[in-house]
């Protein structure tokens, strides 16, 4: 049984967050769920969990071992993220491996916040794929 | 000419920010833009290391994910 771990004030808009996970069950097949109000994770056994989520990715959809993770809505806005030790690659278990749907969601959100950004603040933006797993974007504007 | 350049692992980890020419206060309210729009982890990463490259070639590595 993984205890769930909570990333804190790192997923600050919403808009980029759901497209990450749009963009996550178009890349995978999967599917996540909105609750306007929180509602409990289940863990690896199919467990309720204490911890709660507005957008969630089920545990089915993340691999057999894994707990459902998912992001909840703060005060402020902003959202924090839950996801398992082992799911995040932390542990002896998990071997130092993220899970791969979790990181696709995590640099998705990166690449979308780089893009509303620049949209925002009138660069443009080109991008090239890096030899070491990479994806570089370049914000470009003339004032 | 105002350029950006932000490195993104797919595997996870820190996303990199970098801006090049850009000198003075102008630089910092730049990347500490976009770094908080990135965001950081708070509970991983307390602090993002701030620190000059080179003259004139300010880097930023912003917190793990």
């Amino acid at each position: 049984m993984s205890k769930n771990r909570v990333i804190k004030a790192v997923y600050k808009s919403e808009s980029a967050l759901r497209q990450a996970l749009e963009d996550a069950c178009a890349e995978f097949g999967i599917v996540y769920e909105y609750h306007p109000e929180a509602v409990n994770l289940n863990g690896d056994r199919g467990d309720v969990r204490a911890e709660k989520a507005n957008y969630i990715i089920r545990r089915k959809y993340l691999g057999s071992a894994a707990n459902d993770m998912g992001f909840e809505k703060q005060a402020d806005g902003s959202f924090d993220m839950i996801a398992s030790d082992f799911d995040m690659g932390k542990g002896g278990y998990a071997g130092g491996s993220k899970n791969a749907k979790i990181a696709f969601v995590e640099w998705r959100y990166q690449y979308n916040q780089v893009q509303e950004y620049a949209w925002q603040n009138g660069f443009t933006v080109s991008e090239v794929e890096t030899a070491d797993g990479c994806v570089e974007l370049a914000l470009e504007r003339a004032w | 000419m105002v350029k950006i350049t932000v490195k993104i692992n797919k595997n996870g980890g820190a996303a990199v920010v970098e801006a090049h020419g850009i000198k003075g206060t102008g630089c910092d309210a730049l990347l500490n833009a976009l770094t908080r729009e990135l965001g950081t982890i708070v509970e991983d990463t307390p602090t993002a290391e701030y620190y000059e490259a080179e003259p004139g070639e300010m880097v930023l590595e912003s917190g793990g994910w």
